[in-house]
């Protein structure tokens, strides 16, 4: 230890011995014996480290050890400060963080403008009672206690406040120059951005959950069902309807709902007319082309004489509804339905409900549209089994993708897998003078469309002619498939020639 | 005496797709312009007015209106006939306005088979704008 230490230390324990009352610079200078003006000089610099503080009293001054430096430094006037202090404490009250200090008894010595905009001047407080409206430190409040009983130097814990704000809470123990110990904690108001990240992490959980309904649905009333159920699993609504839109009469059917009292003593035209309020909310919503919300109890006056109100007001009285969101199913251009949220009189969606509800309507409008697609193609493909004539398909390699029933009737054979991955040419000839299997392909390829007769070898290695129209498919990036019909007319005909 | 071949400019980014419908155009006696993006087909439409353009819609660089504004904003093009090819529905293509353009005469969406394509451009040729 230097001898400028030594002297510090001296200086310090001297002030402690005075006790509450503090010292003056001429009681010091007897105790420590030194000059008056060498002691200003150590007197001033542990002020300016912190260590000391003092109070004006008329023309002299009163010196205390500090038992929170950042606490002294608020006191001072700026005349008083030194240029660290000053640039300290300027830092301190405008940081946008909040930045308290505590003594080891859990007293606020210390709070910074962005806390006291949030909780007010609460120095000299209890902590656990002016952040958290308790009578005393728990565990929960920012584990604050594990410091205090000396458990941990630093924590870094999330707290939730006496108004429901989340709290990011950073502190760590600081010796006093006085031996004793504060606290002093970093605190942010971390409740939009957890909030920001239940969104994500719902939104996130929704479109999975939304993704395997998509996998495992085979039907839309299925996926809508499934849709419903998981919306309800993360949000929490009261009822829910998804309604499908038609565009071949522009109306809308109920597909699938959730969350509804039994109905069984609801009359088929009490039945049919909450039906209806419900298609009506669905095509005034459209015409608004935006989701809807309402809020029945404070906006009903405005909406009189509204047709959208009109319906709603009508599933509101018989449901007994707080609250109402309508909102347009749509992928990019298509509108394919609604889906319709009611909530009970009492509940409400909150603001970060909706903007979900929102966030993944274009998902649930997508996974609508990719169902209604593959339903579609699936009554086509039934079309093409049905048909009496033969119809194949063949890659760029002329190996076969698809044969339907006639095609495998015709030809013999009685499973697809025996036909398909074959080469094309396995089940043509050509006659002399005419066209083979690969002319034809090539035909394909240079004019788009090859038709005329060929000669089919069934699987008994039996012959037939047959007429058969053939093209390409062109798809994003070039030439996907053959597609060839032989026509069964012309096949019989040909046969019994 | 045979009369002048229909000239049909073929505008799609990829070469796949453009080099085949251009084969199979030329092998149903079409004479064809090929042009890879916008910029392209509009620079080649300063040489040469074809009787159809195929035009598609999701191509890099200048947009699909634009492309139809410069066509229809040029006289000498007014009785150009525009098919639109694309691998976007036809709602959404609406709902762009693209099918708005008095010159545009049909949309193909992808993917298509050539007799729907060689059926379009034969009543193209036919119609009147």
């Amino acid at each position: 230890m230097t001898a400028e230490e030594v002297t510090s230390n001296r200086i310090i324990r001297a002030i402690q011995n005075m006790g509450e009352t503090g010292a003056t610079i001429d009681e010091l200078s007897k105790i420590v014996h030194l000059e008056r003006h060498t002691l200003s000089k150590y007197l001033n610099r542990l002020r300016a480290d912190g260590r000391l503080t003092y109070k004006q009293i008329g023309r002299a001054r009163v010196w205390f050890v500090s038992r929170a430096p950042l606490q002294s430094i608020f006191r001072l006037s700026d005349k008083e400060k030194t240029y660290t202090e000053k640039i300290l404490s300027h830092i301190l009250s405008d940081i946008p963080e909040g930045v308290l200090v505590l003594d080891f008894d859990y007293t606020v010595l210390f709070m910074n403008r962005y806390l006291i905009a949030l909780y007010g001047d609460c120095i000299g407080q209890k902590y656990y009672h002016a952040f958290f409206d308790r009578p005393r430190e728990g565990y929960n409040q920012g584990k604050i206690g594990a410091i205090i009983e000396g458990k941990s130097e630093e924590i870094e814990s999330r707290a939730k406040d006496r108004e429901g704000r989340v709290l990011n809470i950073k502190a760590r123990k600081m010796r006093n120059p006085d031996g004793s110990f504060s606290i002093i904690a970093i605190i942010e108001d971390a409740s939009e951005k957890v909030r920001r990240e239940e969104r994500i992490k719902h939104l996130s959980e929704l479109h999975r959950l939304l993704g395997e309904s998509v996998n495992r649905s085979y039907t839309i009333d299925q996926l809508c069902s499934s849709i419903l159920e998981d919306l309800r699993e993360v949000i929490g609504y009261d009822m829910g309807d998804i309604l499908i839109y038609n565009p071949e009469n522009n109306a809308f059917s109920g597909l699938a709902q959730g969350g509804y009292p039994p109905g069984g003593d609801l009359g088929n035209n009490r039945h049919r007319e909450i039906e209806e309020w419900k298609e009506g909310v669905a095509t005034a919503a459209i015409n608004c082309r935006e989701p809807v919300f309402f809020e029945f109890k404070e906006k009903w006056e405005d909406m009189k004489g509204n047709e959208l109100a009109m319906y709603a007001h009508g599933l509101a009285k018989e449901y007994d509804l707080e609250e109402m969101c309508a909102v347009p199913l749509k992928t990019k251009g298509e509108l394919h339905g609604i889906l319709l949220i009611l909530m009970r009189s009492g509940r409400t969606l909150s603001g970060e409900d909706r903007s979900l509800i929102e966030g993944v309507s274009e998902g649930i409008a997508g996974g609508i549209a990719k169902i209604k697609l593959e339903e579609e193609l699936r009554l086509k493909v039934n079309a093409i089994e049905l048909s009496r004539s033969p119809v194949l398909m063949a890659d760029m390699e002329c190996k076969l993708t698809y044969v339907n029933p006639a095609f495998l009737k015709m030809w013999g054979y009685d499973r697809e897998k025996d036909v398909l991955g074959h080469p094309c040419t396995e089940f043509w000839e050509h006659g002399e003078g005419e066209e083979g299997t690969e002319d034809i392909l090539t035909a394909v390829k240079e004019r788009g469309n090859w038709e005329g007769e060929l000669i089919g070898v069934g699987k008994d290695g039996s012959e037939f002619k047959a007429q058969l129209w053939a093209s390409l498919i062109i798809g994003k990036k070039g030439p996907l498939q053959f597609v060839a019909v032989a026509e069964p007319d012309k096949i019989n005909k040909k046969w019994e020639q | 005496m045979t009369s002048k071949a229909k000239t049909v400019m073929i505008v799609d980014d990829e070469p796949g797709v453009l080099n085949m419908i251009a084969r199979i155009l030329e092998g149903n006696n079409y004479r064809t312009i090929k042009a890879k993006d916008g910029q392209e087909c509009l620079e080649e439409l300063k040489e040469e007015v074809p009787d159809v353009i195929l035009l598609d819609i999701m191509m890099p660089g200048l947009a699909t209106r634009e492309i139809l504004s410069a066509i229809e904003g040029d006289s000498r093009l007014s009785e150009v006939k525009i098919i639109l090819l694309s691998a976007i529905h036809l709602p959404e293509a609406e709902e762009r306005g693209l099918l708005a353009g008095k010159q545009v005469v049909d949309f193909i969406e992808k993917s298509f088979t050539t007799r729907r394509l060689i059926d379009a451009i034969e009543n193209c040729m036919t119609a009147t704008l």
